[in-house]
């Protein structure tokens, strides 16, 4: 991902959640793009402990009124947001990709819904996206399901409701694997 | 496109999930929240209270079966416990509930004739001794094993007529493996790691143990207080699972 994708995620993420202060928003801009210069790669999967730290630590801080906290949750996102993004293995095709992602914009629900529809994606996993968008909505709500048994062991290993949210998505995009690139 | 959207979306979600106040108006909330996770995460130790009374572990516990199971079932030249080091990482002890048959007295009405001329019938008490059926626990312990005993040892374990000591014995043992201050505990090597030695230190991959008069000399509180204890600890620790599952108070 470009430094670009991240920051502009973190500044929607900051407009979205109402923050406004500009050290915080620098806090947050800053972490989400400090992970690309610590040469820590590949950031797309085995970073798992990393985004689990980082968001305890952010939790933590946040519940001590330290601001740090937006640069712990920078970093983790920056993780998660590459977890979340497929990588193509060619590296003139990964940096054309990257470019494509760094151009495209983020939608609102129904836009996106639509561009879900428009793809040249099977009917019904179209149909499973749009509802992937609902869920997300949703909240902890999404924890009801049958995925939820999946997961179950795991995260209540854990006991940490955001992982266990996380490792769901997880477990659904697998399922839904080879579409979200599209 | 739909990539970064996804990306986009899971990322506002733990934000969200991050940046919520708790609910509850109390500035101290964390802080207190912290020290009740401290305080349960140092079990037993930081619940035990100084005005208690206290039992020592081979006072309320029957160690001599185990010294005669060595001698007797293991072997007659297996070494005395106290010349071992026991081992106390947590795949090497465990409680078992067992049943054992228990004499016990009992009083019983017999019906006696008594009287020279005139024989007449009289309810009379007496004691008799008879067998039951006992619950008690067990705790199975693990030597290290050493060169001069390769084979012999396999494992002893302790009865303890009352449960909740025998859970307190094993909560103190977890306490001290996972307490770097605590002078009992020490490392040593199993033969199969090398030469065998002790040491206070935490050396990678040697194993956790206790000498035998530490251990047979553990402070258990009595049994009211044991009672308190647990009771306390269980609040504790409910209280502590219900902040930290909350989406809204969770850390």
């Amino acid at each position: 991902m470009l430094g670009s994708t991240p920051s502009r995620i973190a500044q929607c993420i900051c407009n979205e959640l109402g923050i406004v202060e500009k050290r915080k928003i620098g806090l947050l801009i800053g972490g989400s793009t400090h992970p690309d210069s610590w040469m820590d790669f590949p950031h797309h999967f085995g970073k798992d402990k990393e985004i689990f730290n980082n968001i305890v630590q952010a939790r933590r801080s946040y519940l001590q009124g330290d601001d740090e906290c937006f640069h712990f949750l920078g970093i983790a996102l920056h993780y998660i947001a590459d977890r979340w993004t497929l990588r193509p293995r060619l590296s003139d095709k990964h940096t054309e990709w990257e470019k494509n992602i760094d151009n495209a914009p983020i939608l609102d629900d129904s836009k996106l819904k639509q561009a879900i529809f428009d793809a040249s994606i099977p009917t019904k996993t179209a149909d499973d996206l749009v509802n992937f968008v609902d869920d997300l909505k949703r909240g902890p709500s999404i924890l009801i399901g049958q995925d939820l048994v999946m997961v179950e062991k795991f995260a209540y290993s854990l006991r940490w409701i955001v992982l266990h949210r996380l490792v769901l998505l997880g477990a659904r995009r697998k399922s839904l694997s080879g579409v979200l690139h599209c | 496109m739909l990539d970064l959207n996804f990306a986009y979306r899971i990322c506002l979600e733990v934000s969200k999930a991050i940046i919520v106040q708790p609910p509850v108006s109390d500035p101290e909330f964390y802080p207190k929240a912290q020290k009740l996770q401290e305080k349960v995460n140092n079990f037993p130790e930081s619940y035990i209270e100084k005005t208690w009374i206290y039992e020592k572990l081979h006072e309320i516990a029957d160690i001599s079966k185990m010294i005669e199971y060595m001698r007797v079932s293991v072997s007659p030249k297996a070494p005395r416990p106290q010349e071992l080091l026991w081992l106390i990482g947590h795949n090497y002890f465990h409680i078992e509930e067992i049943n054992v048959p228990v004499k016990a007295k009992k009083k019983v009405k017999i019906l006696k004739m008594q009287g020279f001329l005139k024989k007449k019938e009289l309810e009379k008490e007496e004691i008799v001794e008879e067998t039951v059926e006992k619950t008690i626990s067990r705790l199975h312990l693990y030597p290290l094993r050493q060169w001069r005993y390769p084979r012999a040892l396999i494992q002893g374990y302790i009865d303890f007529q009352f449960g909740l000591a025998a859970r307190y014995v094993l909560d103190r043992l977890k306490w001290i493996v996972n307490n770097p201050n605590c002078l009992e505990r020490q490392f040593a090597r199993t033969p199969m790691q090398g030469d065998y030695g002790v040491g206070s230190a935490d050396p990678d991959g040697q194993s956790p143990c206790i000498r035998w008069s530490n251990f047979i000399n553990i402070e258990v509180p009595v049994q009211n207080h044991l009672e308190l204890l647990y009771k306390q600890y269980e609040a504790d620790k409910a209280n502590l699972e219900e902040v930290k599952n909350d989406p809204l108070t969770w850390f």
